[in-house]
């Protein structure tokens, strides 16, 4: 393949292309904290924070997607050097981890909803459901790309074009595990200490 | 029965237009529609413009694609226009005028919807990719494939939000929809929805085209072209990507959170439950106002290219005009708070906003006296572009100065919400956005066609839509400091209704103006030959893309471009090397993209979901949703996906270029 | 690609596990009550929760091995800027809007009269 955009310019330009898009996502994310943070007292006589939110619970959840974004940096990282297999094994880590943390937040919001506090109860509720299920949007949307990636691992030779898809996904999720940083501490801490 | 309602949602046939004006434009849109259909089938035409056009990934030609649906907006809005100033220029005292209030409602949304996201957009996104690539020496986008989607994401928001008209009727929330008035409450009806979801999807599609030019400034410039050795236009183009990148997810957002309210009953911003509507119009500001700047700064990078070309002289203050850009990308997003400070914040809020507004009028003032200065003692010829540019200094400089008098909180308490403040946005859009995006057309125009556009023709369209708005907007500057509010379709005071009177005339001769214009390109298309572009460079221009022959080539350049400073071309030509064709080393095989159905399919999905959700169809909405993935996974895994043009060729037909020049 | 593989993998770890103390740390603040001061609770954590970012960045998104011009860094601060701009900026509008818009009616000719003796 003798492409005048040859492979490292066309790595090049779709790692920035993607990092950019990154970029578009964090002030999504940022438009949803400020809208948190206003709302974060208008309870409207439901439930505040400091009564829903569990600091355990929060941190398992923490440990498990941390983990998760571990393996998936290590994966990268082997996959880069050539270790198809193991590769393949730790990107399947991050994908169990991955649905656990994803099985927790459904755990979460369902003893949420069927305790009888929904997103119609206040504006703070809608807004930590908002907030938390956009993060759980994406992570959802972060098992489908790695599940594909899998799948088309298994298949393919692996090549340049292997790589390249690897390591947009590593910054993919790397990135959702910067953003729940921020819901840790933002949300769930600071909620628990209010 | 249940069947039914489970496959359409909560449509019915009370939602089918029943006020006069719209059943006439409702019938009127699809028979133009089916007009234009049965044209190309019986010219047989629509081979030619599914591969030429449709399908096709090239930069130029999605440009004009994006021009071509603008202007037919340009009419729609204008239309409406006309129906506003109808209306006031005769419901005064007992007079009910044309139009009842809803309507009325909805035909200001509609105006303010269309000319923002359709027509100035539209202008921005087209000339971008017709002449952006060209200008910084690239073949095309870095992304060609995303630049297809984000064409058809905005066409499947346009069309949205026309459908409106003909099934549902549209928001008459204003073109910002602020709630409680947009929420579920007052406005439970599809015509909010309509407003989200056309906004939403060609939102979506300005998101990507921002990333997009991004990449392709920063990565696929000519060799040797620094960032500082680059075109004034693609710098502004560069700063208004990254105040789209940065800016429109705000507005995403924003609309989601109004969608949740609306759909899942979620408090956001609604009156009660804790829900604050003072948040939605916070954030809405958010993208507002960073949006005027990506409307108005690829116009000033219009201008900083016409002014220099016609005035042949290098442009005035290159690093401060830079350096104005620069300072507008950051200032741009701390003003926000000027456009509610009545809402009531504090003192020190309102103080502070009010300082940064006028500390960003600095830089555009900075702009102004640059071209002025490029201007003086240059041999200026005075072309259409440049009448454009003069009555652009002349409009806009009006608008600005009104806007800083607005940046004063206490003035801003007598006039917000008032004529006087649609009277200014009206002076820094038109006079800023629509005039320099016109003088573009007008300049770039022989670039992508291969000849010129009728010049006094153009000229008079200038003199049209400048006489047009003074007739139109001084009046209304007057009405609004005698106290008229925006958005009135009823008013008792008799001595207002002269000033609406001739408002509604300088309308009219706006309309002029805009049919004029396409007479213009009638006109130029009619006598093609006579305006035939022979060399590439009818205007003896300075920048690289008048080095190619016009029209220009899909693939651009044909070989390898080396520059070495600002105005390469003009001081190539000043020292005779345009003459020389370059060694044959300088040729390599070019790789382009093979033409692709699947972005006009990504649209049609993303129409598809927009109408879903406004109707409540959920199974459509899943339809929709799995075809659109489907086609991009598809799209994803297409490895054969380019096709190749040898150098060879490519130096062959670069020789017959040179061949014709040295002629 | 001159590093070693243990030594990358090295990298990651220390990252990996630099990561983990921190938001231990955060949690344990939280958990145990040590600091009184709600303010000065919310400055740690956020200091923490911004330290952790940081290593994040450096170790698993190697920001700061990019090469030359560092387009991805730059975009990465500026993104960050307008961030903290929207968020304070709306937080401080919001908060000022709600501290005017509670007072009752009949209190507002009070409260403007008490602006004006102030002056600007």
């Amino acid at each position: 393949m003798s492409h005048s955009v040859t492979e490292t310019e066309k790595l090049d330009n779709t790692t920035l292309g993607f990092w950019l898009y990154l970029m578009t996502d964090i002030m999504i994310f940022a438009s949803l904290f400020a809208t948190y943070l206003v709302l974060v007292n208008a309870t409207a006589g439901g439930p505040s924070a400091s009564d829903i939110y569990s600091a355990d619970f929060a941190l398992l959840q923490t440990v498990i997607l941390l983990t998760s974004s571990f393996t998936c940096g290590v994966s990268a990282l082997l996959l880069r050097r050539g270790k198809k297999t193991a590769s393949m094994w730790l990107l399947l880590a991050t994908v169990v981890l991955g649905a656990a943390f994803l099985a927790l937040e459904v755990f979460e919001f369902s003893t949420l909803v069927s305790e009888g506090h929904t997103w119609q109860t206040s504006a703070f509720l809608s807004a930590f459901f908002t907030l938390v299920g956009t993060h759980g949007l994406h992570i959802s949307v972060g098992l489908i790309w790695a599940i594909t990636l899998l799948v088309y691992m298994y298949r393919t030779r692996i090549g340049s074009d292997m790589v390249r898809k690897m390591m947009l996904f590593a910054l993919f999720w790397h990135f959702l595990d910067i953003i729940w940083i921020f819901i840790f501490t933002i949300v769930y801490l600071m909620g628990v200490a209010s | 029965m249940e069947l039914l309602s489970g496959l359409l949602g909560r449509m019915s046939l009370d939602y089918l237009p029943t006020e006069p004006a719209t059943i006439g434009a409702a019938v009127g849109m699809p028979l133009g529609a089916l007009g234009v259909a049965a044209a190309l089938t019986y010219f047989k035409k629509w081979g030619w413009l599914w591969n030429n056009w449709l399908t096709s990934l090239d930069a130029k030609k999605i440009g004009v694609m994006y021009i071509v649906v603008a202007l037919i907006m340009l009419f729609r809005g204008l239309f409406d226009a006309l129906m506003l100033r109808l209306q006031t220029a005769v419901a005064v005292n007992g007079a009910s005028g044309p139009f009842d209030t809803d309507t009325f409602q909805q035909v200001f949304t509609a105006h303010g919807t269309i000319m923002i996201f359709f027509v100035a957009m539209g202008l921005m996104f087209g000339l971008i990719n017709v002449v952006m690539p060209l200008m910084i020496g690239a073949r095309d986008m870095a992304f060609p494939w995303l630049n297809s989607v984000s064409f058809w994401l905005f066409v499947a928001g346009m069309i949205l939000n026309n459908v409106a008209l003909i099934f549902g009727g549209f928001s008459p929330g204003g073109w910002l929809g602020y709630p409680p008035l947009t929420g579920l409450e007052y406005n439970p009806g599809p015509g909010v929805d309509y407003w989200i979801w056309s906004l939403q999807i060609a939102g979506l599609g300005s998101l990507f085209s921002g990333i997009n030019f991004i990449v392709t400034i920063l990565k696929k410039r000519a060799q040797g072209m620094t960032l500082m050795k680059m075109p004034i236009f693609p710098w502004s183009v560069l700063v208004t990507s990254v105040l789209i990148a940065l800016a429109f997810p705000i507005l995403t957002a924003t609309l989601a959170l109004l969608s949740l309210d609306r759909l899942m009953g979620m408090h956001f911003f609604t009156s009660d439950m804790g829900g604050n509507p003072m948040m939605y119009i916070n954030l809405i500001w958010a993208w507002g106002h960073p949006e005027v700047y990506i409307l108005v700064l690829p116009a000033f990078g219009i201008f900083s290219e016409v002014v220099p070309t016609f005035a042949r002289k290098a442009l005035f203050g290159y690093k401060t005009m830079v350096a104005a850009l620069v300072a507008i990308m950051f200032f741009s997003f701390i003003v926000w708070q000027h456009h509610f400070f009545t809402m009531g914040a504090g003192a020190n809020v309102n103080a502070f906003f009010g300082i940064m507004t006028m500390i960003i009028a600095i830089p555009t003032g900075v702009k102004i006296f640059n071209w002025l200065f490029t201007m003086y003692k240059g041999k200026i010829w005075f072309t259409a572009p440049m009448v454009w540019f003069l009555a652009f200094v002349v409009t806009f400089t009006l608008g600005g100065v009104t806007g800083v008098m607005m940046a004063v909180p206490a003035l801003d308490f007598q006039v917000h919400n008032s004529l006087f403040l649609v009277a200014h946005f009206h002076n820094t859009i038109i006079g800023g956005v629509v005039f320099g995006f016109l003088a573009g057309i007008t300049y770039w125009f022989p670039k992508v066609f291969g000849f010129r556009l009728y010049d006094a023709m153009g000229r008079w369209s200038a003199y049209l839509w400048q006489i047009g708005f003074i007739l139109a907007f001084m009046p209304l500057y007057i009405l609004g400091l005698m106290g008229a509010v925006r958005r009135l379709d009823h008013y008792s005071d008799p001595t207002w209704q002269p000033f609406f009177i001739v408002s509604g005339i300088g309308v009219l001769v706006i309309l002029a103006g805009t049919t004029m214009l396409v007479a213009q390109v009638a006109y130029s298309i009619w006598k093609r030959k006579e305006l035939v572009d022979t060399n590439g460079d009818p205007w003896d221009g300075r920048t690289i893309e008048w080095s190619v022959p016009s029209p220009a080539p899909h693939f651009n350049f044909a070989s390898t471009l080396k520059v070495t400073q600002r105005d390469d071309w003009w001081y190539k030509k000043q020292a005779g090397k345009h003459l020389t064709p370059p060694p044959p080393s300088a040729y390599k095989d070019v790789w382009l993209p093979k033409n692709s159905a699947s972005g006009l399919l990504v649209g049609a999905g993303a129409g598809m979901f927009g109408f879903a959700a406004i109707w409540h169809m959920w199974w459509l909405l899943v339809v929709a949703l799995v075809f659109v993935v489907a086609v991009v996974i598809r799209r994803t895994y297409d490895t054969n996906s380019e096709f190749m043009i040898p150098a060879k060729e490519l130096m062959q037909e670069d020789l017959l270029v040179y061949k014709r020049r040295n002629a | 690609m001159s590093r070693s593989l243990a030594h990358e993998l090295g990298r990651y770890s220390t990252g990996f596990i630099t990561a983990l103390v921190l938001s231990v740390a955060a949690y344990q603040l939280v958990v145990s009550g040590w600091v009184t001061s709600g303010g000065w609770l919310a400055f740690i954590l956020l200091v923490l929760a911004a330290a952790q970012m940081i290593v994040q960045v450096a170790f698993f998104l190697h920001l700061r091995s990019e090469q030359k011009p560092r387009w991805q860094t730059y975009s990465y601060a500026f993104t960050w800027l307008m961030l903290l701009v929207i968020i304070i900026g709306s937080i401080w509008i919001m908060r000022n809007l709600d501290y005017n818009m509670h007072i009752a009616p009949e209190q507002v000719n009070d409260y403007m009269l008490k602006q004006a003796q102030k002056g600007f």
